[in-house]
């Protein structure tokens, strides 16, 4: 077993809405933040977008502009007590950032290309060296919070902010840090909505994870926000039970369709938390959408954790948002242990799948929620979320 | 309020020697040419034979590169390519990939090729060395600006303070800016990497700690990386920079 780390603050802000409060109301209603892409494209298809527009940054901080770092910012907003409390607490050197993305400010310089293709120039207010990087976000939330411990990307596609927990952890571990601020964020562009398209995976319409004849994913966007601290004051949202990171070593862009990796980063998750199979409550599933995802995690589901598991995929409600979705589906773990809420997958039925999607959201109580997130490299991770009272 | 960070319970973490290295250049394909200063006349490019020629096709030199110095870190440290994590670290990631995919976008109808695309990834490398190697075990991929050795470094002591490993290989380095964004930088095609694991009393080893620290100027991502080594193979005792609030106490063999 690993020494437990207790969730102390969350936030959240995607194409379900631009609050955590948003976002969890429109997840209990059963309604989706699937909606037009908010550029141009040359197909068909629906994104997780933030349904609010994302405001620019302050002039002094436009070195550092890009809709990620705008995203960043504007879900910080809410998360800034929490921070602020932090370094009250325990000084600003002692909290690091360990945050997740795909791309980085890489919607920046796609823009910043299309002028220089047509005009053969860079604008004057285009700054590689501060919004095109993957770490430019964490930068600029170290200015705006004050943080100023370790901080770093992890980029490992779709598993990125899911792995960030295990990093946290070891730095909690070897008191390197008090407090840990994780999370992803990920901002729609071109280089993702198209990328997924060419691979054929792309859906025109909104997703249905697990069901019979699924048309594929849709790409999202969100920023979501996880405290992670060494002692909780008072009783903590949740618990960081355990973490299982593995390699399929099978392709690129496919998982192993025995779902062996998989299943070894969740028996590794449990293992840590010192959690049976039988005590998992609720998988929060990768559910792509895609066809070679969904058979694969769900084989890998229905050989470690049985058929009875509720087994759901919010990315039916936020679309996959990439280098976000693992610090996405914490927070909508840490909901459904709060609040003893499933949501449910009406548009998967007829299920393509032998694992228990229900149909119908379900008030019951959580006690364990499994997270998964696997991504290309066949790079896995799964994280194990436990109730304020599990521990 | 601020605390002065000492590195709190820094005795936690743990005393690491660098028990395999590789390296990488245009001109100086191994480590060994690295220190001996031989250069090739004409650059060549990064064999990546440990990869299947089919998906070797559409990689970049920054994915081919950091695999053949991973491949010669396992080798110089005697390890099977499945034996040990992987910290793949890259400041500006698979930025000719990023760069040939924004012209796609504006050529014919605007679509991008999916072998580039799921080549794009930041962790391409890493990736494609774990199905090479049959690699099950741990890797990520880590990015910093300028700090991504100092962020690898750390993730790898970490890995192996908490127990969680025993050998880490930290591949480091950055391919050059492709035109037309080369304007923004002049870095050169440069990898490092290194096998890591605990100290024995015999060798040379160094200790991370966090805190304060003054830093020169990181010319390129593989930069402090090869102060390291160098630092180790002199073997005295001294502390080494490596990254904003990073630094490496080094102590010789006793």
């Amino acid at each position: 077993m690993r020494r437990p780390y207790p969730i102390t603050a969350f936030s959240l802000t995607c194409g379900l809405g631009e609050t955590t409060a948003r976002c969890f109301a429109e997840l209990e209603a059963g309604r989706r933040g699937l909606r037009e892409v908010p550029f141009e494209v040359p197909f068909s298809t629906v994104t997780g977008t933030v349904p609010v527009p994302l405001p620019a940054l302050d002039a002094s901080l436009r070195h550092m502009s890009s809709r990620t770092a705008r995203l960043a910012a504007f879900g910080f907003q809410e998360f800034a007590p929490a921070i602020t409390d932090a370094i009250e607490r325990y000084g600003a050197d002692r909290i690091g950032i360990v945050m997740g993305t795909s791309t980085g400010g890489i919607d920046r310089t796609e823009s910043a290309y299309a002028q220089w293709r047509k005009e053969d120039r860079f604008s004057d207010d285009y700054a590689y060296a501060t919004q095109h990087p993957f770490h430019g976000f964490t930068d600029l939330l170290a200015a705006l919070s004050g943080v100023t411990g370790p901080r770093w990307v992890v980029s490992t596609a779709c598993s990125s902010s899911a792995k960030v927990f295990a990093s946290a952890r070891r730095l909690l571990d070897l008191g390197l840090c008090d407090a840990v601020w994780v999370g992803g964020v990920d901002a729609l562009c071109n280089t993702t909505v198209r990328g997924f398209h060419s691979l054929g995976v792309m859906a025109s319409e909104p997703c249905r994870p697990f069901g019979k004849d699924r048309p594929g994913m849709n790409v999202g966007e969100a920023a979501a926000y996880v405290l992670l601290e060494r002692e909780a004051r008072s009783e903590p949202k949740a618990w960081l039970l355990g973490v299982g990171e593995t390699g399929d070593a099978y392709h690129m862009s496919s998982p192993d369709p025995e779902g062996r990796g998989a299943i070894a980063a969740m028996k590794r998750a449990l293992a840590d938390g010192g959690v049976t199979p039988g005590d998992v409550d609720y998988v929060n599933a990768h559910g792509t959408g895609t066809q070679y995802n969904d058979a694969s995690e769900s084989a890998a589901v229905l050989g470690l954790l049985g058929g009875e598991v509720p087994v759901v995929s919010t990315k039916g409600y936020t679309g996959h948002t990439l280098g976000a979705c693992g610090g996405v589906e914490a927070v909508l773990a840490v909901h459904a242990l709060q609040n003893g809420f499933i949501p449910g997958s009406p548009w998967s039925a007829p299920l393509d799948v032998d694992v228990h999607v229900p149909a119908a959201a379900q008030r019951t109580p959580v006690r364990h929620v499994l997270s998964n997130s696997f991504a290309f490299g066949g790079n896995n991770c799964s994280v194990l979320f436990g109730r304020s009272d599990a521990r | 309020m601020t605390n002065e960070n000492t590195g709190a319970n820094a005795s936690a973490m743990p005393r690491l020697a660098i028990a395999g290295r590789g390296y990488w250049a245009p001109q100086v394909p191994n480590f060994e040419a690295y220190f001996a200063g031989t250069r090739h006349e004409e650059a060549v490019k990064p064999n990546c034979s440990i990869v299947a020629s089919r998906m070797r096709r559409a990689t970049s030199t920054l994915t081919r590169m950091s695999i053949d110095a991973a491949t010669e870190a396992a080798k110089s440290a005697d390890l099977a390519l499945d034996q040990f994590a992987c910290v793949f670290g890259s400041a500006h990631g698979e930025i000719q990939i990023a760069v040939d995919q924004m012209e796609m976008m504006h050529e014919g109808e605007g679509q991008i090729s999916p072998a580039r695309f799921k080549n794009s990834v930041h962790n391409t490398a890493g990736g494609l060395f774990s199905i090479a190697a049959k690699n099950r075990g741990f890797s990520t991929a880590i990015a910093a600006g300028p700090d991504t050795f100092a962020a690898c470094l750390l993730e790898s002591a970490l890995l192996i303070g908490t127990g969680e490993e025993t050998h880490v290989l930290c591949v480091i380095g950055d391919e050059a800016l492709p035109a037309p964004i080369d304007r923004f930088g002049s870095h050169t095609s440069q990898v490092v990497a290194l096998i890591l694991a605990s100290a024995r009393e015999d060798q040379p080893g160094f200790t991370l700690r966090t805190g304060a620290t003054a830093l020169p100027e990181i010319l390129h991502t593989a930069e402090p990386a090869l102060r390291l080594v160098r630092a180790l193979d002199e073997g005295a005792e001294a502390t080494l920079p490596i990254g904003r609030g990073l630094s490496a106490t080094i102590s010789p063999a006793s």
